[in-house]
């Protein structure tokens, strides 16, 4: 076999695995980001730039379900860009910008708990992450610390941590409001 | 509120709960982006894929991480190195909210600093490590019990604790420090991870101790050092257990003979001395420990003097 036919060889299994990537893995990518951002632009912006990295170093993208908390990673990494103020237009994210809502709608109509997500805003951003990566995206503890960067073991600990502090900050709320309750009884004659 | 139930709550704020699934074709947009990958250079030659290495017990050796993941890994847990930058870390210490305290030992390195790690967790130490085939001179302390309230159900009175001898640890050597409540948070993280099936996250204690359990006069001894070579028989080749000594910032495996014990009064220094043909480099002195006065407490490990030392 020459190089030439060795390389064609090669780009057309990695077109191969990476055409299977790409279709396993693109909604769920594109949600994760959505979920993340309230802007559709960075929202795709974060999916073409995850979908890049994958494809430029598809041999480091680990087999079978492991690549989601992968490419999860990339598009987190992205984003934390674009809230560092480092905003560009993705070159390639074009067209999926306009076809976004179609790919992940924002589900609406639901009864918003407000509480919870008061006490969610008011938690520490590492402690939330880890919540909605374990809720939001059923992630394990090793697979959000791949998302993360961090160590299995400090993954699981964070998410322990940031429960505890979650119910922490529910029933912190509900006793303020308590105790805002009982001071209007109070001061009513 | 129960760790589901607020799962669950946490759950409903999803803002996108209903993804398009993967099975539905791809929409022209997103062919479209596929095409434009496609059509991207790609680096040659390509790296051969890197599979993640397995440690004995399946714990994942985290190698299989690059670039910017590697670099960004650092979180709740401190690692303290023993000498320069390039030096893998000996031990990290990483504290809970709720006030315990987890050491774990990856190599022999700086058994000082595990000396200060368990004092800053309130537990007076000697700790000794020692080259392959050495042991203390004994008996060089007064032999005594802790008291230690267990995490197994029907124990509601602490019970005396003696130690434990140690072989091989999977993985690091691993000591969490609390009180009763302290480790059943500790014990509870864990079960949540073994209930997801995370075994990797799944870090179960070697042994764990509780400073109030021990009196201002008593000290932990331990005392550790390499598995010689025959000690045991070597694992067949190619079997994932063989002996091998790993290190690495994030994870290790220490093969290691050593043992745990409560001392009271004044502990002398570690005299180190060839431990006797055939015998474990870790012994009891002449005649054995004597604790016939007292009950063995467990906590998931035989403990007490072996029978014949």
């Amino acid at each position: 076999m020459t190089s030439d036919n060795r390389n064609a060889l090669d780009r057309r299994l990695a077109e191969e695995r990476f055409r299977k990537l790409y279709a396993a893995h693109l909604r769920e990518v594109l949600a994760y980001a959505v979920r993340r951002t309230a802007d559709a632009e960075d929202a795709a912006d974060a999916v073409a730039e995850a979908f890049l990295v994958a494809w430029r170093r598809l041999p480091d993208v680990p087999p079978g379900d492991e690549a989601r908390p992968w490419l999860y990673g990339v598009a987190r990494r992205t984003l934390a860009n674009q809230r560092r103020g480092e905003q560009r237009r993705h070159r390639l994210a074009d067209r999926l910008r306009d076809d976004l809502a179609a790919v992940a709608a924002r589900s609406s109509g639901e009864e918003r708990d407000e509480r919870l997500e008061s006490a969610l805003d008011r938690l520490d951003p590492d402690d939330r992450e880890i919540l909605r990566l374990s809720a939001w995206e059923e992630l394990t503890p090793s697979q959000a610390a791949r998302v993360l960067g961090i160590s299995a073991i400090a993954a699981r600990s964070r998410l322990h941590r940031a429960r505890r502090r979650l119910r922490r900050a529910l029933a912190e709320r509900h006793s303020d409001l308590a105790k805002k309750t009982s001071l209007q009884l109070k001061e009513e004659p | 509120m129960r760790s589901n139930d607020l799962k669950a709550r946490v759950a409903a704020s999803n803002p996108v709960d209903r993804e398009r699934p993967a099975s539905q074709p791809l929409s022209a947009a997103e062919e479209e982006l596929l095409d434009a990958l496609l059509a991207e250079p790609l680096p040659a030659p390509p790296a051969a894929t890197r599979q993640p290495s397995r440690l004995r017990g399946g714990r994942p050796m985290r190698l299989a991480l690059g670039g910017a993941a590697a670099l960004a890994a650092a979180g709740a847990v401190l690692f303290v190195s023993a000498g320069g930058d390039n030096t893998p870390a000996a031990f990290a210490v990483e504290r809970e909210d709720g006030g315990g305290v987890r050491i774990q030992i990856y190599n022999l390195g700086d058994p000082e600093g595990v000396e200060q790690a368990l004092e800053e967790a309130g537990v007076r130490s000697q700790v000794t490590f020692l080259p392959a085939g050495m042991t203390c001179r004994e008996p060089h302390y007064q032999p005594s019990m802790a008291l230690l309230r267990t995490l197994e159900p029907n124990q509601s009175q602490p019970q005396p604790w003696a130690g434990f001898d140690y072989e091989s640890i999977d993985g690091p050597l691993t000591i969490a420090v609390g009180d009763y409540q302290q480790r059943q948070e500790m014990d509870e993280e864990i079960r949540d991870a073994v209930r997801q099936g995370d075994y990797a996250a799944a870090d179960w204690p070697s042994f764990v101790i509780d400073p109030s359990g021990l009196r201002p006069d008593q000290t932990l001894v331990m005392s550790s050092s390499p598995t010689p070579a025959g000690y045991r028989q070597p694992a067949p080749s190619g079997a994932s257990s063989g002996r091998v000594e790993i290190h690495s910032t994030e994870s290790a495996q220490i093969d290691t003979v050593g043992q745990v014990r409560v001392a009271e009064g004044e502990v002398g220094p570690c005299e180190p001395v060839a431990a006797a043909a055939g015998q474990a480099p870790v012994r009891a002195p002449e005649g054995g420990w004597d604790f016939s006065a007292h009950e063995y407490a467990g906590w998931g490990f035989g403990l007490g003097p072996k029978s014949g030392e």
